[in-house]
């Protein structure tokens, strides 16, 4: 079985960097896509312009920064839970701090988590790899694309 | 003996007046016996004759005796009725069938007799004779003949029936010894004395009983010696008088032999007796009778007594077959009620009958006559003047009982009803006042009847519904009745039929005749009969139209009063132009009952019809020139103005309307002394505004003054808010963009610093010198330590820009929270905590929570040194604030930096004694400030420190 793509959204290189530093010691390194913003996102995961020819199969998890230039984390994010063959993607958020209003957002669009990079390197490196294991070897998403949510995304 | 009997009879019931009466037929007695014997023969005069003939006449009607007028050959031509009833024969049957069939022809004295009768003109004696059944019987005859007027020989014969003589006198004859028997055995005393020594000479059996003398006394004694000796000289004189008598009759006084005088009617017959004259006495004792007749006069006298102090009056009134009127019998209330006495009236009527007042004596004495003609109850009402009285009014009630001798005799009462009379009269007189007040009073009488018909109605209630009475009655009351108000009549007055209720009051409309309608109060009474059966429904009537009238006034200014209130208070809240015309053109409308009303606001030197309430507006958003409408006239005039036609004014400022259907206007200036606008109202027929709907059009748009200036106060206070507001937005708007690249544009640097100074250190530390691993720890410490700084400025900014969520908290709660937060890092510490009871309090949690965090761990903080931290948190109520406070026994501070104490970044300590930001305090003093509170701080070096702060007891707004 072939294993499923972990997708990074960040735009920020220094933060790619410490990401896939941190989710290699999980031996997904070949496994990680990443993409610099939202614009960019969604043509890898509606195969338009350079993932035009992208091999098929959906990420098992996608690492949403929220604060990119184009398109942020949360258009992202309200475009993949209106989208029938994506909406089942796992999305867990990225942000740089805790604001109340992003959070509520983020929840209210159907975020499956939300996490503070924290300053602290060691921290950093274990919230990236905790939540990369628990999304894409733990937890378990349908093939099958039929499935519809039993909640309603608001917006 | 059958006269006797009536006189007896009579003597009863009416003492005195029998005494007369049997004292008459005595002597009428006497006078028939003479009569016969003194029958005229010759022909003395024509008069005489026919005195006589009268006299005979009478004599042959009334006579006990049997009369029979007969001719000498034995024709009888008459009989009178005591002949007819003796012989049990008519007049007719006589004459048929003549002496022979009367007479016992076998007789041989009838020859005898009619030999002797016819020798000497006239004949006594006794033959026998045949009644018409055939029975004989003896009687004594005595018969003449004489001639009548023409001179023809008639005969008369007075037949007497001597049945029981004739069997006496038989039997005597038969026997010495049976006479004697006779004599001695008769119950009647009988006694015969010597007329000329007056001894007795022989007795009875019931004399010697009854006197009680012996038959040996009585024959030694004479008559003298059973009489008292007061009576003596009358008895001689009497003896005297009577020798040559052959029948005496008279009443004495005997006296028995124990001297009881009893009284005795004494028959005497004169005989001869052995020889010698003497007279045979029958002595019937009538003691008891006297006594009886005595009692009956004590009676008389007891009923005079009893019913003198009797004020009306009881009487006997007679009417004598003459046709006179007299009083035989009157008690003493004579007096009261006719001012004369019994004795007056006795035989005579004229003393009352002068007493009579004048016009009631004709009817009265109709009245008598009419009661004795028929024996009717006489029942009769007159009046009696008596002298210095008012006229009595007298009522009579008597039953009447016919005499036969043709008089009539009443017995009754008489009784004075003067009174009664008087209460009649004072009841007539209410009855005329009743009448009057029913006829002629200001109020409606009706009675209903139980099918609801009127039965009557007087003259107020026919003119208040305008019907005749006679049209009336052919009415029922619901015909007349407001059809919305017949169901409720009908209610009521089933129920007054039931009996449930006795009488209603109610207000209700009538139709008057002429279609109009008219309102009344009206009280319905129930009129029972005895057995509480219904009768008729009387019905006062009130006319309320007026009253009715002014309520309906009253109700619709009391409507429009309250469409005004209701509107000025709308209108004093509204915020808006466009709500504040709209309420005032509605109700202007409806306060003026007008068919429409436009809102006019002066712009410049134009009237602006801003709106306009009706369902074809004329002008709405239309602007006309001051000079040009009558709305402008009023804004420049300030006076309100009212055309009551629109036609009539000449000039320019109403024709704006001419052609329109506006018939009459009304405006009312909005602001009197400077006027913004004005209200117009209009109507499509001729009206003219009452003083009093013009003040309340003046009121609203007062009131409209008002409210119009307030809006345009609030417009220009929102707007300045606004743009105060959007200011303020602008700014905050750039504090958060700022915080916000703060936390992610200032942070991100500091995370990759550190994040690769540590994958340094970690992966290529060997390859670097010991300084060198220092100098990377260094950076790493650095970054984190600013990370830390960003954080609490973010905190800091945080709590003065999110809002308030203020509710009620117990501030101990919130201490406990806090509390337990921050416990666990002061880790092995020796802390004395001492947390009094504290209030309720009005406030945001989260940030109160930080306020307390903040303070707890400053003072965990700054106790450090001590052996035994000391911290007491409290509080107390100063006036309108509560104060907090947070002490402890810590390193405490130099009150001459106090004021530095709540600055952001200030700190009293080196980093290097007491770590933190310097932001805490600066974080708690904002939050308080934005709770309405202040805070400040009490301290010395080395003693520890308190800080305090305050909240507003009350929250100023809830």
């Amino acid at each position: 079985m072939k294993l499923k793509k972990i997708l990074l959204v960040e735009d920020n290189q220094n933060d790619i960097d410490l990401a896939i530093l941190a989710l290699s010691e999980l031996h997904t390194a070949n496994r990680i896509v990443v993409v610099r913003d939202g614009v960019e996102a969604m043509e890898y995961l509606k195969y338009c312009g350079e993932y035009k020819e992208r091999e098929p199969g959906n990420p098992a998890v996608i690492f949403l920064d929220l604060k990119m230039p184009r398109m942020d984390g949360i258009c992202v994010l309200k475009e993949v839970r209106n989208d029938p063959q994506l909406k089942t993607i796992p999305v867990v958020m990225v942000s740089s701090s805790r604001e109340e209003k992003d959070l509520v957002s983020a929840y209210n669009l159907g975020v499956n988590a939300y996490v503070v990079k924290p300053v602290e390197f060691d921290l950093f490196t274990k919230v990236i790899r905790q939540s990369g294991e628990f999304w894409t070897n733990i937890n378990e998403t349908p093939d099958n694309q039929e499935i519809s949510y039993s909640w309603q995304i608001n917006h | 003996m059958k006269r006797k009997k009536t006189s007896v009879e009579g003597c009863k019931t009416f003492p005195k007046a029998d005494n007369t009466a049997a004292e008459t037929t005595k002597g009428s007695e006497k006078n028939s016996t003479g009569s016969i014997i003194d029958i005229p023969k010759n022909k003395e005069g024509k008069k005489e004759l026919i005195e006589s003939e009268r006299r005979y006449r009478s004599l042959f009607d009334n006579s006990l005796d049997a009369i029979l007028l007969t001719i000498p050959d034995g024709r009888i031509i008459a009989a009178n009725p005591a002949a007819c009833e003796m012989f049990g024969r008519s007049d007719e049957e006589f004459r048929k069938v003549g002496r022979a069939g009367i007479v016992d022809l076998s007789d041989p004295r009838l020859e005898s007799l009619l030999k002797e009768r016819k020798r000497k003109g006239s004949a006594k004696g006794e033959l026998y004779f045949f009644r018409k059944d055939g029975s004989r019987f003896p009687a004594e005859v005595t018969s003449s003949i004489f001639a009548d007027s023409s001179g023809n020989q008639k005969t008369s014969m007075i037949i007497r029936d001597i049945s029981d003589r004739v069997n006496l006198i038989k039997e005597l004859q038969q026997s010495e010894v049976s006479y004697r028997n006779m004599f001695m055995n008769n119950p009647q005393p009988m006694l015969i004395f010597d007329l000329e020594t007056l001894s007795f000479l022989e007795v009875n059996n019931a004399a010697i009983k009854h006197y009680g003398f012996t038959r040996d006394e009585f024959l030694s004694m004479t008559v003298k010696d059973i009489r008292p000796p007061e009576d003596m000289a009358s008895f001689r004189e009497y003896l005297n008088n009577t020798r040559e008598q052959l029948v005496l009759a008279g009443e004495w006084r005997h006296q028995k032999k124990n001297k009881e005088i009893i009284i005795v009617e004494i028959i005497s017959h004169a005989i001869t007796y052995n020889g010698r004259k003497a007279r045979h006495v029958m002595a019937l004792d009538v003691t008891e009778r006297r006594r009886a007749e005595d009692k009956l006069i004590e009676k008389d006298i007891q009923f005079r007594k009893l019913s003198a102090n009797f004020q009306d009056m009881i009487f006997q009134f007679t009417r004598k077959n003459d046709g006179s009127y007299c009083v035989p019998i009157a008690s003493e209330g004579i007096k009261n009620l006719f001012g004369c006495s019994p004795e007056d009236v006795v035989n005579d009527f004229s003393p009352i009958s002068k007493v009579i007042h004048p016009d009631d004596l004709p009817g009265l004495i109709e009245a008598i006559e009419d009661s004795a003609r028929n024996i009717t109850q006489f029942t009769y009402e007159f009046r009696v003047r008596l002298p210095e009285l008012p006229d009595q009014w007298i009522f009579a009630r008597s039953t009447p009982e016919k005499l036969p001798d043709g008089s009539v005799n009443w017995y009754g009462f008489n009784a004075n009803i003067t009174y009664l009379k008087n209460i009649e009269e004072s009841l007539q007189q209410s009855e005329e006042r009743f009448r009057r007040i029913y006829e002629d009073g200001p109020s409606g009488i009706v009675l209903v009847n139980k099918s609801m018909k009127y039965e009557m109605a007087n003259r107020a209630f026919c003119r208040l519904v305008g019907y005749s009475m006679e049209e009336l009655k052919s009415f029922t009351f619901l015909d007349i009745t407001h059809p919305d108000d017949r169901a409720r009549g009908v209610k009521n007055f089933s129920e007054l039929i039931k009996g449930t209720i006795r009488e209603y009051s109610s207000e209700k409309r009538y139709i008057r005749k002429d279609g109009e309608e008219i309102w009344v109060s009206i009280t319905i009474t129930a009129i029972n009969d005895q057995d509480g059966q219904f009768l008729y429904s009387l019905g006062i009537v009130e006319d309320i139209n007026k009253r009715k009238k002014a309520e309906d006034e009253f109700n619709i200014l009391n409507t429009r009063l309250k469409l005004l209130i209701g509107a000025i208070k709308s209108i004093a809240t509204s915020y808006s132009m466009k709500s504040i015309m709209h309420t005032v053109n509605t109700t202007a409308g409806k306060i003026m009952n007008a068919k429409g009303s436009s809102f006019i606001l002066r712009e410049g030197e134009y009237c602006y019809f801003a709106d306009e309430n009706a369902i074809t507006p004329l002008f709405r958003g239309k602007r006309f020139l001051l000079k040009d409408c009558i709305s402008g006239w009023v804004i420049r005039n300030k006076k309100q103005a009212a055309i009551k036609d629109i036609y009539s004014e000449e000039k320019t400022l109403t024709e704006l309307y001419k052609g329109t259907f506006v018939k009459s206007l009304a405006i009312s200036p909005i602001r009197q002394n400077d006027p913004l606008g004005a209200i117009e109202v209009y109507w499509d027929k001729y009206y003219e505004p009452s003083p009093e709907e013009f003040q309340l059009l003046q009121t609203l748009a007062d009131a409209t003054a008002k409210a119009v200036e307030n809006i345009h106060l609030i417009e220009g206070l929102e707007k300045r808010i606004s743009e105060r507001t959007s200011e303020l937005q602008t700014l905050y708007k750039e504090m958060e963009a700022f915080s916000y690249s703060v936390s992610h544009d200032l942070k991100a640097p500091l995370r990759h610093i550190n994040g690769f100074a540590e994958i340094l250190v970690k992966q290529f530390s060997e390859l670097l010198p010991e300084s060198g691993r220092n100098h990377l720890n260094t950076i790493i410490a650095a970054a984190k330590k600013m990370g830390v700084l960003i954080d609490d400025l973010l905190k800091f900014s945080r709590t003065g820009s999110t809002e308030l969520k203020k509710s009620f908290h117990n501030m101990e709660q919130i201490v406990m929270d806090s509390l337990n937060q921050i416990k666990p890092s002061a880790g092995q510490r020796n802390i004395k905590w001492t947390i009094e009871k504290l209030p309720e309090v009005y406030g945001d949690y989260n940030l109160l929570r930080l306020v307390w965090e903040n303070l707890i761990d400053n003072a965990v903080k700054y106790t450090r040194l001590k052996e035994t931290g000391e911290i007491t948190i409290g509080h107390r109520v100063e006036g309108s604030r509560q104060v907090f406070f947070i002490k402890d026994n810590g390193a405490g501070f130099d009150m001459r930096y106090a004021d530095k104490l709540f600055g952001v970044f200030q700190r009293m300590h080196s980093q290097n004694d007491f770590e933190g930001t310097g932001i805490g305090l600066a974080n708690v003093r904002r939050i308080i400030t934005r709770h309405g509170g202040e805070t400040w701080a009490e301290s010395q070096p080395d003693m520890g420190s308190t800080f305090y702060f305050s909240l507003p007891k009350k929250p100023a707004i809830l």
